[in-house]
């Protein structure tokens, strides 16, 4: 599903590369923990994938395309095979829950029916049933982030990538974004967590790989997060 | 494609925007209409320019009984004799184009229509209190009208003598310098309107930076992404057309 072939990526104007010669493999289906320090390459890691930015070395495959050869007005359709959470939630602040998961279908130009069918089904899924009508604002954190994954799960993505998804939030209201994940992550997509938080990846046992500075330093499955920090 | 979504978009965009979208109709539109203004400005100047030179360029007026100047008075009014001189010499100079006569009938009636709108007026003027006159044309008004009008200046018979574009000038100044101010002031707007322009977008792009980043991440195409500006550009400068063109403007 996402193939990594001796990446490297060298920002302008920085001498040190934020990833060095990454070569990887994630399966489809898989659950995938990135770990390590602040500026270890795990962003980098993402935005590549998402093809934010592009590799200074090597090659990227992701859903089976190479990254390298997509031109630009491809990216957008890559973008609709990958879902995409963020510890800021980044909500937009004047639409209710129902019409920031409806947005993501609407740019795309999704049929109004389809819609009306697929977003109830989600927020269902990410256990917000009943509120659809209210404004983010309204909302706790984690309800918030819940509806930043409905959101990223409704166009029913292959692959589901999350930065930090419980930074912002306390440790029991993580465990239920969690079981959200791993109930995306049973339907059959793709996700890779990057994330700091220790008792997550200990609880859940899934694949971990660990960057630092910009190198794998390990990758085993049924991992912890590691004693180091 | 999704019409009324990208609509809904738009009209909040418009409405977050409202102050800046009125400031920017209003400064397009009184920029436009002023540019205009000032472009139908330019060509009735050059009309009326035009218009004028093509006509007489000087006047010389004779005496008659009624003549209240001095050599006139002196010298009675013209004689036939003193006409006819007048006629072969201005004839004779180089520089006169075209010379003709205008009667005291035809001078009347001239009068009598120009003020045709002021009976009360014509009125009171009878046939024999208008002059008659040469109407000369030169070749070259600016350089020439000194000597020609030397030539008859203080011969008996003549009253005055008039540059018609001693007249005119000080006319042409006046629309010339109402032509400047129109498109100096019509220049000063655009570029308000064109910074504004700017700001404007900006401030929309600035105001639906959220949007645009999720569009983006959720894979929304370029051409979406950028339709909410484009009709919302398309739709201001609409409404700003409006009363750009219908404005009053000369002729």
């Amino acid at each position: 599903m996402i193939h990594f072939d001796n990446v490297t990526k060298t920002y302008a104007n920085q001498s040190r590369p934020a990833l060095e010669n990454v070569s990887l493999d994630v399966e489809k289906g898989e659950f995938v923990f990135l770990v390590g320090p602040s500026g270890s390459g795990k962003s980098t890691f993402l935005r590549l994938i998402l093809r934010e930015e592009r590799p200074s070395d090597g090659r990227i495959y992701v859903a089976g395309k190479d990254l390298a050869r997509l031109t630009n007005w491809k990216v957008p359709y890559l973008r609709r095979r990958i879902g995409c959470v963020f510890q800021d939630f980044r909500l937009l602040p004047n639409k209710s829950v129902y019409h920031n998961v409806a947005f993501a279908l609407q740019v795309i130009g999704k049929p109004r029916r389809f819609i009306r069918k697929v977003v109830p089904e989600v927020i269902d899924l990410v256990g917000l049933e009943g509120k659809h009508d209210r404004m983010p604002d309204e909302l706790s954190g984690g309800e918030q982030q819940r509806v930043a994954v409905a959101r990223a799960f409704v166009n029913r993505p292959m692959i589901l990538l999350a930065d930090e998804p419980t930074g912002n939030i306390d440790p029991a209201t993580s465990i239920g974004i969690m079981k959200v994940l791993d109930r995306i992550n049973r339907t059959g997509t793709t996700v890779v967590m990057a994330t700091h938080d220790a008792a997550i990846v200990d609880s859940m046992r899934k694949r971990v790989i660990e960057l630092e500075y910009g190198k794998v330093v390990r990758d085993q499955s049924r991992g912890v997060y590691g004693q180091a920090y | 494609m999704r019409a009324q979504f990208v609509l809904q978009e738009v009209w909040t965009g418009l409405r977050r925007n409202l102050t800046m979208t009125i400031a920017l109709v209003v400064v397009v539109a009184i920029s436009l209409a002023l540019l205009g203004t000032g472009l139908l400005f330019v060509k009735q100047v050059d009309n009326t320019r035009t218009y004028w030179q093509g006509k007489v360029q000087l006047s010389i007026y004779l005496c008659t009984t009624t003549s209240v100047s001095p050599q006139c008075h002196q010298n009675g009014p013209a004689t036939q004799t003193e006409k006819n001189q007048i006629a072969a010499d201005l004839r004779a100079l180089p520089q006169v184009e075209k010379v003709y006569y205008e009667s005291q009938a035809q001078a009347y009636q001239h009068f009598r229509q120009d003020f045709s709108r002021d009976p009360s007026f014509t009125n009171l003027v009878t046939r024999s209190e208008i002059p008659d006159s040469f109407q000369v044309k030169l070749r070259n008004a600016a350089a020439d009208f000194n000597i020609v009008a030397g030539t008859v200046q203080g011969r008996p018979g003549v009253d005055q003598i008039v540059n018609d574009s001693s007249i005119l000038a000080k006319f042409y100044k006046l629309l010339d310098g109402a032509r400047n101010a129109v498109v100096i002031i019509a220049i000063v707007l655009i570029i308000a309107a064109v910074l504004l322009v700017a700001n404007t977008i900006r401030l929309s792009a600035f105001n639906r930076r959220r949007e645009t980043a999720i569009m983006r991440l959720v894979g929304a195409s370029n051409f979406y992404v950028q339709l909410p500006f484009l009709v919302e550009g398309i739709i201001t400068s609409r409404m700003s057309l409006r009363p750009a063109s219908s404005s009053p403007a000369p002729r």
